[in-house]
């Protein structure tokens, strides 16, 4: 008992000596960096990721060639801020060629283009003043985890990706904790008819599947909201506040009964003061850890909707939509177009079951008065 | 008859794991005990006293904790001397329950729940004696027989939610000796009892131990207990042995300052004190040292007792004075069956038809067994609880009346104190908040800055530091934490205070030292008090006048020393009788009917 330490400085303590929860905290940072620069970090940082080379369509990982750039027509572009290029991505003006072999000859250059791993190469000319030059006439890129059917690439598109899968648990985790904390709050700590209510609402809820009300969502109100990300937040958030209702509920049905709650009424503090200030602090760590595992749940749920064609529109990536349009090469020689995005949930995933669990271990203060 | 060794303790060290290395949490300790005696380990929570059982019955749980050194000698039938800390787990296991066994504090939940108490009995017998289902049963049944339990045949099939806490502890107490244990280790069985229900048990343990040839270690903080039970006493402080020695002398010489301090805090019964002695008295601690102070037990009580003349003054000025609290016919009812339509067809009648007056600067006691109505009856008061009818007027406002607005002013006149220092603080605030709070929620004193200086006073006005804080409450012990409590009562400058319970949860050596700050408090601030506990003898010691309650009625009310002298219904002396005496005379009388058998 030599340290007052606060419960979080113990908590934080009993947190870091959990190596494989660290391990999964240690990811969510990565993740979290990598959403925030992923137009810096990603080779390819045009919006979206969506710089199509047909040519180098399937291309496998490690794949590697030269390219000049072909300025396009009328590209008249719209200056943006560079908030906007830091965010979204810096569009560029010209179209990427690849090519085997060049030779400069006065003003234009020769070309030997490339068609694909398996067709022969044809010559071209093009004249310098179409080619862009900034960063030298030809360029070399190297593609790590090879490239999708429209020959973008792939790393790039994970990593812009992962930005969908943390934004969609966010959001989700916190719309169904501002919702299953209230609801779940009044009905634990009121009883009663309340308690009857909000039971009811919760069953009916349990009842529907996630998937099931995002395509009623789809059908009902498709129309009227134009994002369809949003549409993604509102049907896990509506689905998933009742898990942490009937946990916050059977916290509050428990912690009702401890004499500091009784003593706060006799103090003649009003019952919001008692569920928000009192009982909720005394709740918060089963609620993190059910926070923990939706926002898991959250990332799943959004790629089960991509797979299913419910999810972000193209060409935007998604590690679900990525998934859902290589699942025909799952059983072929370019598995790997579907590994990468499927590894890459599967990790997240995982990265936070690992943090709630270790959370559950480290808040419990059970037996540890020390 | 010569007396023959059972179990040697030597040198014993138990050490537990925390964050700043080992703690030992016994430290060098080594006693004897002979077949067929009864030794009692007194001490207060944290000195080491269950954590020697445990260590005896290996149940120290690695980790964290650990036996470091010592021996623990147990000396079979046939001659045989096995050291206990040197078995191996499953040998271990062979003398758990079949020669040593133990009984726990909590009847409540040492049993378990989804099997009947005939189950768990036979399970055991069947276990250790290698019987068959049916004469396990039959066995069982003649346990049950031996522990006086009503009605065996209904309690071999009752579930332990059936029976009442008293009959649970029989079963405890049954299943521990059905395999004829050497060694019965008896941890605080009493402590979460009723003091009625703890004579009782006393008693069978007592008729027991003179049937069967069992030794018993009884374990408790409580030397009034160890009065009525042990042959010898080993008191233990801090997780050594301060004194050992036969029962007798202890209670006529004791040696050492702390088994002082042990004898004097008991509320004494015949005379009336001031304030209870307590460890302070009679040392001090210097860099762990201890010093000694050269006061006597008797000296340290006879300089506290206040005269009748006294008592009467008191009184006579109280009963003049202006009546803060009337009661009048109050109800409280609970619905216990409800028809189809939701219509309440009967009631528990927690509180049945209750009138009666606290006067200005009274201390007024409310006293009964468990289940009585008497904390219903104080929640009712503080409108914690729901009415169903009567008057509760304070200042001649009936507080049944008022709507919320009104009742959050009247909160701060009125406060309550509760039973369970561990579930009545927050534990995620830390103290110096939880003591703020109420201040800023009542706006009491202009800004956050006064508020703090004030909870500053506060902490130090029930005996903490103001460094204190911002730690939290876990961080505290059991009497910190009801000192803090009362300091959060006092925040809002009340003038009426309920204790509900308020010292049973702790040792009574710290008991002692919550009792005389709810007395100091009380001459300081000229609080009204109404204390409620089950305890006679706390009751006693606190109120001017005293109600005992039964079964939600009041049995019998008058002045404190009056109901003790001269009680009139047979509840209230059932009551008195129950308490534990720790008197010589008392002892002396035991020990003469024991003679016969040893």
């Amino acid at each position: 008992m030599s340290s007052s330490d606060s419960l979080n400085q113990k908590t934080w303590k009993r947190f870091k000596r959990n190596g494989s929860a660290m391990v999964g905290l240690v990811i969510i940072l990565l993740c979290l960096i990598l959403a925030v620069f992923a137009y810096q970090i990603a080779p390819d940082g045009t919006p979206d990721a969506n710089e199509q080379v047909l040519e180098l369509e399937t291309h496998p990982p490690g794949f590697k060639t030269d390219f000049v750039k072909v300025k396009r027509q009328n590209s008249a572009q719209e200056k943006l801020g560079f908030l906007n290029h830091f965010f979204f991505g810096t569009p560029v003006n010209y179209s990427l060629v690849p090519v085997v072999k060049t030779t400069e000859k006065g003003d234009s250059v020769q070309c030997t283009l490339y068609k694909g791993l398996h067709f022969q190469g044809e010559e071209k000319t093009f004249a310098k003043a179409d080619l862009d030059s900034e960063n030298g006439l030809v360029i070399s890129k190297k593609y790590i985890l090879g490239t999708d059917r429209f020959g973008r690439d792939i790393l790039s598109r994970l990593i812009i990706g992962v930005r969908v899968s943390l934004f969609v648990g966010l959001i989700a985790v916190l719309i169904s904790l501002v919702i299953g904390v209230f609801l779940g709050a009044l009905a634990g700590y009121f009883r009663g008819w309340v308690d009857e209510g909000i039971m009811w609402l919760i069953n009916v809820f349990w009842a529907i599947p996630t998937l099931l009300l995002a395509m009623g969502l789809y059908v009902g109100v498709g129309g009227l909201i134009e994002s369809k990300l949003l549409l993604i937040f509102i049907a896990v958030g509506l689905t998933m506040w009742v898990d942490v209702a009937r946990l916050v509920r059977g916290q509050f049905i428990l912690l009702r009964e401890m004499e500091f709650v009784t003593a706060s009424s006799s103090l003649g503090y009003s019952h919001m003061r008692t569920i928000f200030i009192h009982i909720l602090p005394n709740a918060m760590g089963p609620i993190i850890v059910v926070a923990c595992s939706n926002f898991a749940n959250a990332i799943l749920v959004e790629s089960g909707l991509s797979f299913i064609g419910l999810g972000i529109q193209p060409p935007a990536p998604s590690w679900g939509g990525m998934l859902n349009e290589y699942r025909d090469f799952i059983d072929s020689s370019k598995a790997f177009l579907a590994l990468a995005p499927g590894l890459a949930i599967m990790i997240l995933v995982l990265a936070f079951n690992l943090v709630g669990n270790g959370l559950r271990d480290a808040l419990d203060v059970k037996g540890k008065t020390s | 008859m010569e007396k023959k060794l059972l179990l040697e303790v030597k040198n014993l060290v138990t050490e537990f794991k925390t964050d700043d290395g080992y703690v030992k949490a016994v430290n060098d300790v080594s006693f004897t005990l002979y077949r067929g005696e009864t030794i009692g380990i007194v001490g207060e929570s944290g000195s080491g006293k269950s954590v020697t059982s445990l260590s005896i019955m290996r149940l120290i749980p690695n980790p964290p904790g650990r036996i470091a050194s010592g021996q623990i000698i147990y000396h079979t039938k046939d001659g045989k001397q096995i050291d206990l800390t040197k078995l191996s787990e499953e040998d271990m296991r062979k003398y758990r329950g079949n020669e040593i066994s133990m009984i726990f504090q909590e009847p409540m939940t040492s049993l378990n729940p989804v099997f009947t108490c005939g189950d768990q009995v036979a399970e055991a017998i069947m276990l250790h004696q290698k019987k068959t289902k049916k004469e396990a049963n039959e066995i069982t049944l003649k346990m049950f027989e031996k522990v006086k339990l009503p009605n065996p045949q209904r309690v071999l099939d009752a579930y332990p939610h059936q029976l009442s806490g008293g009959q649970k502890q029989r079963v405890m107490i049954a299943m521990a000796m059905s395999c004829n244990p050497n060694i019965l280790i008896a941890d605080e069985p009493t402590t979460a009892l009723d003091v009625t229900v703890q004579a009782t048990i006393l008693d069978l343990m007592n008729q027991l131990r003179n049937e069967i040839e069992s030794s018993v270690i009884f374990i408790t903080h409580d030397l009034g207990v160890i009065a009525e039970i042990a042959d010898r006493v080993i008191v233990m402080y801090k997780g050594k042995i301060v004194e050992q020695g036969a029962v007798l002398d202890i209670f006529s010489d004791p040696k050492h300052p702390y088994t002082k301090s042990l004898l004097a805090c008991r509320p004494p019964l015949k005379i009336r004190l001031r304030k209870l002695p307590t460890v302070v008295d009679f040392m001090r601690e210097e860099n762990g040292q201890i010093i000694e102070l050269p006061t006597s037990v008797s000296e340290a009580i006879n300089a506290q007792v206040i005269s009748k003349a006294e008592t009467d003054a008191r009184r006579e000025r109280l009963l003049t004075g202006k009546t803060l609290l009337e009661v009048k016919n109050l109800k409280t009812w609970f619905p216990s069956k409800k028809n189809f339509f939701g219509k309440t067809t009967d009631w528990v009648k927690a509180v049945d038809d209750v009138s009666f007056n606290v006067q200005e600067g009274e201390t007024l006691g409310l006293v009964g067994e468990s289940g009585c109505g008497k904390t219903t009856l104080g929640r009712t008061i503080l409108r914690l609880a729901p009415a169903e009818s009567g008057e509760i007027l304070f200042e001649g406002k009936n507080l049944l009346d008022m709507n919320a607005s009104d009742l959050k002013d009247m909160r701060r006149h009125m406060q309550i104190i509760f039973q369970d220092p561990y579930s009545s603080l927050n534990p995620r605030m830390t103290i110096g908040n939880a003591i703020q709070e109420p201040m800023s929620v009542h706006g009491i004193y202009e800004n956050e800055k006064v508020r703090k200086e004030k909870v500053i006073e506060l902490l130090e006005k029930v005996n903490m530091k103001p460094e204190q804080y911002s730690r939290y409450p876990h961080e505290f012990s059991g009497g910190q934490r009801q000192r803090i409590c009362i300091a959060r009562a006092l925040a809002l400058n009340p003038r009426f205070i309920i204790c509900d319970e308020s010292v049973s949860a702790l040792d009574v050596s710290v008991q002692a030292q919550v009792l005389n700050l709810l007395i100091h408090l009380r001459e300081e601030f000229k609080f009204t008090y109404i204390f409620i506990s089950h305890d006679l003898s706390v009751v006693k010691f606190m109120s001017d006048r005293m109600v005992v309650m039964n079964k939600g009625k009041i049995e019998e009310m008058g002045a404190a020393d009056e109901i003790y002298n001269n009680p009139q219904q047979d509840y209230t002396k059932r009551l008195i009788n129950a308490i534990p005496k720790g008197e010589l005379e008392h002892i002396r009388q035991r020990i003469t009917n024991l003679q016969p058998t040893i």
